[in-house]
């Protein structure tokens, strides 16, 4: 028998007596999306350099999204530190890495706190549904990774004021895209699941 | 054996959320220290379920409904939590490569014991028995877990789950996942647990005719029900019941139940090969006097 | 036996093997740590190109003493290429102008100038040292060396602990990877012989099982974590025993390793705040570049 429907605001509010807490498989989840994330952002830092870890292609900006807004803190901060483990292994220096960190923590914590405030549904259902998600896990995240990306890269000494826009463009288009096409594919694919599994967090902790 | 059980499950039944059917129905069991206990059934019929009860992973792990009681060396598994069973109730899985969580074998064995707050030296002592009694010498130590076999990864999930000294010892399905060589690696720790480790052994497992001579009690499980709790020799004496409800004898087996249908074989089922050829002898020269 | 034949025991590291009688091995796993911190930092702060060439110099040398196969740099030669050439282009064609830069050539409305191409090296040799010490650190650390540094440093264990399960986690997600283009091939699905645009494109096919994989995991996982006494807040009543890090002694070498290190980080700070010895000026290499582009600075 098929499970009963939920409703956008059923699937993000708590019901009374609900109890939720933070569990070992919220502790599961961050490290299983950091194994992901490291695997699929690998791939891209490889495809098509553009240096310091900057591609013009990185699927691990679809991880950053839909794991911040399937599992809140735990996919933000899984989303945060995978690039870590990608950049490195890509060749992109220990600090660099590290100046990325906000730039990675706002792509996956945008959209989180943008689906959680506004009920958006992330199975991907309406056109509200889709406005919400282009802009919060598309554009504006990507924008200001990028923006506090070329900063962060201007102020290590390692791009010119002059090739801002190059870095800048590069990491836009190169997070926008497969965040639009991966992050789409993902929520449509995934959500009615992971909306009803025991990780999936209504809070930004459980 | 003691006459208090270690276990004891009054009237449990569960549901997990979202489903319409419960995975187990009116459960009643007690389960004695020392008992080596295999649990049989066809696939969905509720086995892992059970074996699931009986550390806390159920109720405390997954989202579902849950009437009656399952006290397990003196904890109610409602309010304990799974780490706090664990001390008394080791699980080894089915999959070796999901169950490992570090990224060594000494690591893998010492995590729990660590989490149990051991002295080192008492640590050292025990990665060191639990790999003798799995059959594992010292060289695997500083190996992947994931880089072995699947027989010697299963030895190795055994070992650190032994390597706590659980009084109850659960195994699921331990040998599914494993090729021949694997399996008899695997049935081979079980004999010498058996024989060297003085605790209560459950196995959950699919190849009877490995399993059969080990148990002392075998319990069927059809639809979330327990069918038939039985020692081996009760417990294989109606084939046909067996068959019907999906649990496959040894060919052994069901073929001497042939040659006691047709009257030519009058004892029990025999449980091991060789039993199997000393009833074969006893028919056939019940035939030729 | 001849030792041609002999058979050299290695062992597993992040990214390769190292031989089991590299001297890296003797070191306290937090040494590695140190090196990962302190050295990365050095080519940050080192503005002349000749100095981070020296800096990669005795890199490749700490390659071979340290017997990491230098099969490993191979690897990253292509990445290395690339990024060369793509410091090249950006900064050389459209590094963009400003008052007082010393014009080479115009190509167009693209103007080439001696303070871009200067660019080019001063950023591609801090890169090329930089990308040596990561690859260095990758080459001789292995995960157990992070989590016994990480423990070391007595940060909360539930920190080091999911250092280490996202180790795991990598590995359990490379094994489904192959999983599913294994499972993709047999459906005639291969994606390295497709051209880029399609790589793209079939890459959600690889994504969607992959997370929904994780996700499985994340109950067998969580389980067998629960199974094994692992307490999520960590209150248990009694103190975690650290027998993984009571295997290791911080001894005289290691001490001498972060001296040495530290050191030369602290000399790099004076030369860079209080000499003039660490300024672009100053620098030998641009200047023998610059009079081979036949720029008067």
């Amino acid at each position: 028998m098929a499970a009963p429907q939920l409703t956008p605001q059923e699937i993000w509010t708590i019901k009374e007596g609900e109890i939720r807490k933070p569990t070992s498989a919220h502790i599961a989840v961050f490290a299983l999306l950091i194994g992901v994330g490291a695997v699929a952002g690998t791939f891209g830092s490889i495809a098509i350099p553009l240096g310091y870890g900057v591609t013009g292609f990185w699927p691990g900006v679809a991880v950053q999204a839909v794991g911040g807004i399937w599992f809140g803190m735990w996919g933000v901060l899984a989303g945060a530190l995978f690039p870590f483990i990608s950049n490195s292994l890509a060749g992109a220096p220990l600090y660099v890495s590290v100046a990325y960190f906000p730039s990675n923590f706002i792509q996956g914590f945008l959209p989180a706190w943008v689906f959680r405030a506004f009920k958006v549904d992330p199975r991907l259902r309406t056109g509200r549904d889709w406005v919400h998600f282009i802009w919060s896990a598309v554009v504006v995240n990507n924008f200001l990774g990028a923006l506090w990306a070329v900063t962060a890269l201007q102020w290590f000494g390692l791009i010119t004021v002059a090739s801002v826009p190059l870095f800048f463009s590069g990491w836009v288009i190169g997070n926008g895209v497969p965040a639009l096409v991966f992050g789409a594919i993902l929520l449509k694919a995934l959500s009615p699941v992971v909306i009803r599994h025991r990780v999936f967090c209504k809070g930004w902790w459980a | 054996m003691s006459n208090k059980p270690i276990i004891k499950i009054t009237n449990l039944w569960w549901k997990y959320e979202g489903r319409k059917n419960w995975a187990l129905k009116n459960i009643n069991l007690e389960i004695y220290p020392g008992e080596f206990i295999a649990i049989v059934g066809p696939n969905e019929s509720g086995k892992t379920t059970l074996a699931m009860s009986m550390n806390g992973l159920i109720p405390n792990n997954y989202k579902g409904f849950m009437k009656g009681d399952v006290i397990v060396a003196g904890m109610d598994t409602k309010k304990y939590s799974t780490g706090d069973i664990s001390k008394k109730v080791g699980f080894v899985f089915s999959d070796p490569e999901s169950q490992f969580l570090t990224m060594t074998v000494e690591e893998e064995i010492a995590f729990g014991l660590e989490n149990l707050g051991l002295p080192v030296e008492e640590i050292e002592k025990r990665i060191k028995w639990a790999m003798k009694i799995t059959g594992l010498s010292e060289e695997f130590l500083e190996k992947p877990p994931y880089e072995l076999s699947g027989g010697q990864k299963q030895r190795v999930a055994i070992a650190a789950v032994i390597a706590m000294k659980p009084e109850v010892l659960i195994l699921d399905e331990p040998t599914s996942m494993l090729d021949p060589i694997g399996k008899t690696e695997v049935l081979n720790v079980l004999k010498e647990l058996k024989r060297s480790y003085n605790a209560t052994i459950i196995v959950i497992e699919h190849r009877l005719e490995d399993i059969a001579p080990l148990a002392n009690r075998m319990i069927l499980i059809y639809n979330g029900e327990i069918l038939k709790d039985a020692p081996p020799k009760e417990f294989f004496d109606d084939i046909d019941f067996l068959l019907k409800h999906y649990v496959f004898p040894p060919e052994a087996m069901v073929y001497i139940d042939k040659l006691r249908k047709f009257g030519i074989y009058e004892g029990s089922i025999p449980l091991t090969f060789d039993e199997s050829v000393k009833a074969v002898r006893e028919s056939i020269r019940g035939i030729t006097k | 036996m001849s030792t041609s034949s002999k058979v050299v025991k290695m062992r597993r590291t992040l990214l390769g093997y190292l031989p089991l009688e590299s001297p890296m091995h003797k070191f306290h796993p937090l040494i590695k740590t140190f090196f990962l911190l302190i050295v990365s930092a050095y080519p940050l702060l080192i503005d002349p190109p000749e100095w981070n060439l020296i800096g990669a110099i005795v890199m490749i040398i700490i390659f071979v003493i340290a017997r990491v196969p230098l099969r490993i740099l191979k690897y990253y030669t292509a990445i290395m290429l690339n990024i060369f050439w793509i410091i090249f282009i950006a900064y050389t064609f459209f590094g963009g102008y400003m008052p007082g830069y010393h014009v080479i050539t115009k190509i167009g409305p693209i103007i080439i100038s001696w303070e871009n191409i200067m660019m080019v090296f001063v950023i591609y040799l801090r890169m090329f040292f930089a990308i040596l010490v990561i690859i260095f650190f990758l080459s001789v650390a292995r995960e157990r060396d992070v989590i016994v540094g990480i423990r070391a440093l007595k940060l909360p264990y539930v920190i080091a602990y999911t250092v280490g399960l996202a180790f795991r986690s990598i590995g359990l997600s490379i094994i489904d990877f192959n999983t599913i283009r294994e499972a993709e091939k047999a459906r005639a699905l291969d994606i390295k012989a497709l051209p880029l645009a399609q790589k793209i494109k079939k890459f959600g096919m690889y994504i969607v099982p992959l997370v929904a994989l994780a996700l499985r995991r994340t109950d067998e996982v969580s389980n067998a974590l629960e199974s094994r006494g692992f307490k999520f807040t960590g209150v248990r009543g009694y103190k975690r025993t650290d027998y993984i890090v009571s295997k290791y002694k911080f001894q005289a070498k290691d001490y001498v390793a972060v001296i040495v290190m530290i050191s030369i980080l602290t000399l790099i700070l004076y030369l860079k705040y209080f000499t003039p010895y660490m300024s672009l000026h100053n620098s030998i290499l641009l200047k023998i570049l610059s009079r081979f582009f036949e720029v008067k600075t």
